[in-house]
């Protein structure tokens, strides 16, 4: 198949429709004073552009991110609309930020249908930070009970962390079965008097990826879900919390994002520090000391990209389908390419497989890279290859791996 | 006296500061020492006046690539020449075919970058090796709970002095993971005063004395620090807005904490530099990422750090040492000081500084108006001047002018001259 080429002046043509959405807020309007450079008009959603001289980085997180992000991005670093400064420079309680980071919320809210009775933070710290935030502020004693379910090293060390704070059960691991499985919600043997039931909705190591979500016996469900957010639609009123680390799907490290029912906010244990408590963060919308200001204006651009993209009902579409071409790959090779995961919960974001002669690794990983597809060395932990393909991969991205592994089988068969 | 009156064309006189930036910047390129050739890619649109189609007009003082004079206290105006070098290569960093945002942070780009950043802050501040450089998440504010939780167990005291609302919050946040006293405060006297050092009733168990080392509300500034009387505890100090502004005796001190986003980087990053035998004694309930043995040990890459405002920092860092380092900076930030200090004093009361002279803030100046009606006019009047961010913090009131490293003495005497003015047309 013939491999589709972009110009490296296809950014030249990026034109911004902005298509109305009845989520947007009426407590401020956005006025962009940016001078767009367009010459030709395109009806459809830009696609995801790939110059010449950028690689296929199929690194796990940081990742990749939407090219006509960063030419934006690039283009008003210097001078944002017009403002005589840089994000990076302006206070965050100034007219101009905090725009930028209601816009940015706003925008979330708009794609993720997240209902009122919902605040969104804007955090520092990563997922690891909650960690140790869920238990503080949901578990009014450190004698409280909370259940995790263990699918993955990141699960698991949520699990650990939260032994500082509360008292968690793993109710089920799939650490037996090397984190290739999700377990059957009914045969979930959970605590009566949880405060919580804890997932990571997306292992970004092992690949394993919730589909569909248990119900809790009592208390709230949480869900980390920082490598497949904004991946696709989610019910969030199904969740009492759910956090995110912004570098995989929605920005640069450095923004860790909070999504939690206000009745939940305001029980923090004593021993809390400040910055890990979600009603501080709430009451001050997020500005109680200075937010990772640069970071939230880079999710802000994502999360307009992806409205204009049709949302996260299109954009779960276009995973579909480059997952399935990158899995059709693997189980189509007889062997030669395996992926350990139980089918139903294969990642559509962070794809492990392996090759049978495992010998074969190094060279595979070399050959890929001077093809210009980097990062595709599994976890440390686990071995062999992950292609992480979030949202900001590109389908030909997906393409020339693919093709590149078709080739490489033919060379070593 | 006859005032330098400033016009709305002031501003044409900037092209002369941008020739003195661009040749620096040519200078720049020549010495960067880059492990392989600087090749910035971009894609520029750029048009004449003329064809800019808008339809929402920009003021008339304002043109797309005018900058203004920012004095915000944080985060805070960058180095011209940085933020024209991060643009350049955002979209693509030096032939690595992506930016630094989509980098793994355990990828060889990376770690390149952080540890050039960490090499240069080294050698900006002369870090002696038996402390680390962390590089963290949080602001100063976590490190508020952060310090207490490493140093000391929950029943152990701790010295608090109390210089302004910062070294408050840090003393009201200790209150949680030790037993802290505040053994000075400078509240009564609203945050105008350093204690003597002599006179402090220090504990003689503390095991640590604690300061602010530039309260950015009040616009107080240790010029020296005092020396904690236990021999067993050690100097810690928040430098959040004046880090990197003067050379400082790093071995005076356990522990420096600042966030990054006043002189030396965007938002996001917070700099740690801790004595390595301080390291490994949290608290049991310390969380994860605020226990300094995990970033220790693993340089900072336990879990994502803040790579893109670590890359902000260290083309910061480059700037710094290509200025020729702490002790130069500090020369142009005194020189600075003194020309907007010294129009306060010579105003024959029409502006105030209600600082004590001998700690008087080199990086944010408060100051307030005799006739306070005047005040929103000032505000509104230098703002049309593309001086911007003077209101001073809401918990003051007044001005504040903040004029950190990057805000350069054009900036400071434009700000003095529209003083002058301002004042000969309400005295």
């Amino acid at each position: 198949m013939s491999m589709a080429t972009t110009s490296p002046h296809t950014g030249l043509f990026q034109n911004r429709t902005k298509p109305s959405f009845p989520f947007s807020s009426s407590s401020f309007k956005f006025k962009p004073t940016s001078i767009k450079c367009a010459t030709q008009l395109h009806t459809q959603a830009p696609p995801l552009t790939h110059s010449q001289d950028r690689v296929f980085n199929f690194a796990a997180g940081p990742a990749t991110l939407p090219e006509n992000v960063l030419l934006r991005a690039q283009s008003e670093l210097y001078n944002w609309h017009g403002s005589g400064m840089s994000v990076m420079e302006m206070s965050h309680r100034g007219k101009e930020f905090l725009s930028i980071i209601q816009k940015a919320e706003s925008d979330l809210r708009a794609l993720l249908q997240i209902p009122p009775e919902y605040s969104v933070l804007f955090l520092q710290g990563g997922a690891t930070s909650q960690f140790a935030a869920v238990p503080l502020n949901l578990c009014s004693s450190p004698d409280s009970a909370v259940d995790y379910v263990v699918t993955g090293s990141w699960s698991d060390k949520a699990a650990k962390e939260a032994q500082k704070y509360c008292k968690p059960t793993v109710i089920w691991s799939g650490k037996p079965e090397k984190y290739t499985k999700i377990p059957s919600f009914h045969d979930l043997e959970q605590n009566n008097n949880s405060g919580y039931l804890h997932i990571c909705a997306n292992e970004t190591i092992h690949g394993v990826e919730f589909k569909d979500y248990p119900v809790p016996k009592s208390g709230v469900l949480v869900a980390d879900m920082s490598s497949n957010f904004c991946s696709k639609p989610v019910d969030v009123s199904r969740f009492g919390v759910i956090y995110a680390g912004a570098q995989k799907n929605v920005g640069p490290s450095g923004v860790t994002i909070v999504i939690i029912r206000k009745d939940l906010i305001g029980n923090a244990q004593g021993v809390t520090p400040v910055m890990f408590d979600y009603k501080i963060h709430d009451e001050n919308d997020s500005l109680y000391n200075t937010p990772p200001c640069y970071g939230i204006y880079m999710c802000g651009l994502v999360f307009e990209d992806l409205l204009e993209q049709g949302g996260l009902g299109e954009v779960e579409r276009r995973n579909k389908k480059k997952a399935e071409i990158l899995y059709s790959a693997i189980d189509g090779s007889k062997g030669f390419y395996k992926c350990p995961v139980e089918k139903s919960v294969r990642s559509l974001m962070n794809v492990p497989f392996t090759l049978e002669k495992s010998e074969l690794e190094g060279e595979f990983i070399k050959e890929a890279a001077k093809e210009k597809m980097v990062q595709l060395k599994g976890h440390r932990s686990v071995g062999g290859m992950r292609a992480s393909i979030y949202n900001a991969m590109p389908l030909a991205g997906v393409e020339k791996l693919v093709a590149f592994m078709k080739d490489f089988q033919a060379r070593h068969a | 006296m006859s005032s330098i009156s400033t016009s709305p064309h002031s501003h044409l006189l900037l092209p002369q500061n941008q020739n003195h930036f661009l040749s620096e910047s040519g200078t720049h390129a020549s010495f960067t020492p880059s492990p392989r050739p600087f090749r910035p890619i971009s894609i520029k649109c750029t048009s004449t006046p003329a064809q800019v189609q808008t339809h929402d007009p920009l003021p008339a003082q304002t043109r797309a690539q005018e900058r203004v004079f920012n004095f915000a206290a944080g985060p805070a105006t960058l180095p011209e020449t940085v933020l024209r070098r991060a643009q350049s290569e955002l979209h693509v960093w030096r032939g690595s075919g992506m930016s630094v945002m989509e980098m793994s942070h355990r990828g060889k780009e990376f770690k390149s970058i952080i540890e050039k950043a960490e090499s240069d802050l080294r050698t900006l501040l002369q870090i002696p090796s038996e402390y680390s450089v962390l590089f963290l998440q949080g602001g100063a504010t976590t490190q508020f709970a952060a310090v207490p939780l490493n140093l000391c167990s929950p029943a152990d005291a701790v010295d608090y002095i109390i210089t302004g609302s910062w070294s408050d919050k840090a003393f009201k946040e200790a209150q949680k993971f030790s037993k802290p006293t505040i053994i000075w405060s400078g509240k009564p006297e609203k945050y105008t005063k350093v204690p003597s050092f002599e006179a402090l009733q220090q504990n003689p168990d503390a095991k640590y004395l604690h300061i602010c080392a530039n309260e950015t509300i009040h616009g107080v500034e240790y010029k020296n620090y005092p020396t904690p009387k236990n021999p067993n505890a050690v100097l810690v100090a928040d430098m959040s807005s004046n880090f990197c502004s003067k050379p400082v005796d790093v071995s005076k001190f356990g522990v420096i904490y600042a966030g990054a986003q006043k002189n030396v980087g965007p938002s996001g990053v917070t700099i740690v530099i801790i004595r390595n035998d301080l390291i490994g004694h949290a608290q049991e309930s310390t969380p994860i990422m605020l226990d300094y043995k995990i970033h220790a040990e693993n340089n900072s890459l336990y879990n994502t750090p803040p790579c893109y405002g670590i890359y902000m920092c260290g083309l910061v860092f480059e700037d710094l040492l290509e200025q020729g380092g702490l002790g130069e900076v500090e020369k142009k930030n005194v020189k600075k000081a003194e020309v907007l200090y010294n129009t306060i004093d010579g105003s024959n009361g029409f502006y105030k500084c209600p600082v004590e002279k001998s700690v008087r803030s080199l990086m944010n100046v408060p100051f307030t108006l005799e006739k306070p009606e005047l005040e929103g006019e000032f505000i509104k009047e230098a703002a049309k001047e593309n001086m911007v961010q003077l209101k001073g913090h809401r918990s003051v009131g007044g001005m504040r002018a903040s004029i950190y490293n990057a805000m350069p003495l054009a900036g400071v005497q434009k700000l003095v001259a529209f003083m002058k003015d301002f004042q000969a047309r309400h005295a």
